[in-house]
């Protein structure tokens, strides 16, 4: 599936929060999105999903404009993984992951729906977590939980708001190399939000930098993340160590 | 993976031990008080075996009221888990969202106008019992749609809802209080002091056949919101993600609740903590999944009314304290525990 954003604004309000946004996702291709604090990341994820509503252009998924699908058929195509979820307590892993399945299911789960868990936990290394409760489980643990909820409901396009925050640099390796393996093996396009230059850097095919809105550079890592760039956006000196795939801010 | 079908049969099993307790429970309740009869004179009875009429009528006014209790406390079980997981809070229920204390003003609105009925001395006998479940129900929705207006609006924090849901039932009490002295006189007013501890006593055949009728469609749409539930309790952006619409089904689902909470208050009157306290335990029993969630809270619900109405007529026979006030003794305290418990999670 080949996802268009083409010429997106969003405003809430008097803010705006997207201008003119243009950008093409293909299959297996991981992006990642990246830019200060409020430079619309989390609301370029969530416009793709359209959980947000944009005032000009349009979202195409092969071809087609996102309002002629119904929301059930986006939910079997796009996942959105929020950054933060509340959880109410006492809700064990596999009703948890069992939800994503909702897409496919009317009155209740079935035999089918339970495997798909499984393969899924099973994707994300977290099959002997299946009977935990959510709330018992570690940041890295729950970071891969969720990310299984996601994946349940057998997306093309994997949409990850800060998937690696407050996460250890273990398990940020952990679920950076997942996100690879999706792409490879099962051809899922991942688009992310990360604050991370150097994983984003190493781990994506495409990288867009947004600052207030606005699409400052869109490309390859390498052509995105310069010392260049990281000053515009950020306003941050920064070195950039090409043979070790690295980011260091100075201070 | 063989665990994972353990994991459901476990909560079949759980819910399976529920029904029996319940099931065991009807015929133990009825045939303890005053007029001692046996387990199997219950029996005897259900399968349509003669009785002399005088212990029949004994019997059947002893068993219609563990029936009403059955449907009243299954109907505000499930309302219960419905709030809870609709509004994402553990605190919230109909009782503490004033839902409950909506559809008793209601109630009694209705038969101070003199639609529902006149007082009497024991019970209230109703004229035209079915206008009470509708006074009730359109009062219950006045509230929904307060408590909505006042999460979506004024984006109160969990608790904050909840504080001002309490506000808003305290208001509810304030003007049944100020219609009692402007309009009742003294008798009046005791039946309707009376409304706010629900007592199981109050139901006669007209009601208890009213309730039989309407639990069943409600018991039925409880049970079809169950994957809706599952999804909104993890969060409205998900949910949305996940195809449902949040905010109609919010409305919906709370709705519906509104209606088995007013159907559970129209004739028996605001049984407190009741609704909040069963989804809880059934959560620590069955987990949050609402398929097992529903009818396990509905189950707690009964089997903690039946309880608690048994336990009235005989602690101080031959007094009756009304269940309303044996679950306020019960659920006080527990609500405090689970706030002391909750306080470290949420
Ligand atoms: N629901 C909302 N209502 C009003 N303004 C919003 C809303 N959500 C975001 N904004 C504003 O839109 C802009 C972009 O926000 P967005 O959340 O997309 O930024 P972000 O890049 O994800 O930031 P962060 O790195 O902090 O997560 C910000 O100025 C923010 O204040
Ligand atoms: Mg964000």
């Amino acid at each position: 599936m080949i996802i268009r954003v083409v010429g997106v604004s969003v405003t809430y309000g008097s803010i705006k929060a997207l201008e003119n946004v243009s950008l093409e996702v293909f299959p297996g291709e991981v992006v990642s999105i990246i830019g200060p604090n409020g430079s619309g990341k989390t609301t370029l994820l969530k416009t793709i999903d359209s959980i947000v509503k944009p005032i000009a252009g349009s979202i195409y998924i092969d071809g087609k404009n996102i309002y002629n699908y119904t929301r059930r058929e986006i939910a079997k195509i796009l996942s959105y993984v929020p950054q933060r979820i509340d959880l109410l307590q006492n809700t064990t892993v596999i009703d948890f992951v069992l939800t994503g399945r909702r897409p496919y299911a009317d009155f209740s789960y079935s035999k089918v729906d339970i495997d798909k868990v499984f393969e899924v936990l099973k994707i994300v290394n977290a099959e002997h977590l299946a009977y935990r409760k959510l709330d018992e489980l570690s940041g890295g643990e729950l970071q891969r939980i969720v990310i299984a909820r996601a994946l349940a409901s057998e997306p093309k396009v994997l949409l990850l708001d800060e998937p690696t925050a407050n996460l250890d640099s273990k398990y940020q390796v952990e679920i950076m190399k997942l996100i690879r393996r999706l792409s490879s093996e099962k051809k899922v396009a991942v688009i992310m939000a990360i604050h991370d230059l150097t994983s984003a850097y190493r781990f994506s095919d495409k990288v867009v930098m947004i600052k207030n809105g606005v699409v400052v550079s869109i490309g390859k890592p390498e052509d995105v993340i310069t010392e260049d760039n990281i000053w515009r956006v950020f306003e941050v000196k920064a070195k950039i160590f090409r043979e070790l795939r690295a980011v260091i801010v100075e201070i | 993976m063989s665990s994972s079908s353990n994991i459901f049969l476990r909560r079949y099993i759980a819910l399976a031990v529920l029904a029996t307790i319940l099931f065991i429970l009807i015929p133990l309740a009825s045939s303890i008080g005053l007029y001692r009869v046996t387990f199997l004179d219950i029996y005897k009875m259900l399968l349509g075996y003669n009785l002399p009429e005088d212990e029949f009528i004994a019997l059947w006014i002893r068993l219609r009221r563990i029936f009403v209790g059955a449907i009243v406390g299954a109907l505000l079980g499930g309302a219960g888990a419905i709030a809870q997981a609709v509004f994402r809070n553990p605190l919230a229920s109909p009782f503490t969202l004033g839902i409950s204390q909506a559809a008793a003003l209601g109630v009694a609105i209705a038969l101070i106008a003199g639609y529902g009925g006149t007082a009497t001395q024991w019970f209230i006998q109703f004229a035209r019992p079915y206008i009470l479940p509708i006074a009730a129900f359109t009062l219950a929705i006045i509230q929904t749609v307060l408590i909505l207006l006042l999460a979506y609006r004024a984006g109160l924090t969990p608790q904050a809802l909840v504080l001002s849901s309490i506000a808003l039932s305290f208001l509810y009490q304030a003007i049944l209080a100020v219609l009692q002295y402007l309009v009742l006189n003294e008798l009046q007013i005791a039946t309707i002091v009376f409304w706010m501890f629900g007592d199981l006593g109050k139901a006669g055949n007209t009601e208890l056949l009213i309730l039989a009728t309407t639990f069943i469609p409600v018991t039925l749409a409880y049970m079809l919101m169950n994957l809706d539930l599952d999804l909104i309790a993890i969060g409205d952006e998900i949910a949305y993600t996940s195809g449902l619409n949040p905010k109609k089904f919010r409305f919906f689902a709370t709705a519906i609740a509104a209606l088995g909470t007013a159907l559970a208050t129209c004739f028996v009157g605001v049984l407190a903590f009741l609704c909040l306290l069963a989804p809880h335990i059934a959560r620590a029993i069955v987990g949050s999944s609402h398929r097992y969630l529903l009818p396990a809270s509905m189950m707690i619900s009964s089997i903690l009314l039946i309880a608690a109405d048994t336990f009235g007529r005989t602690a101080l026979s031959p007094r009756t304290i009304p269940a309303g006030i044996v679950l306020s003794f019960l659920g006080a305290p527990l609500l405090i525990v689970l706030l002391l418990r909750g306080s470290r999670r949420w």
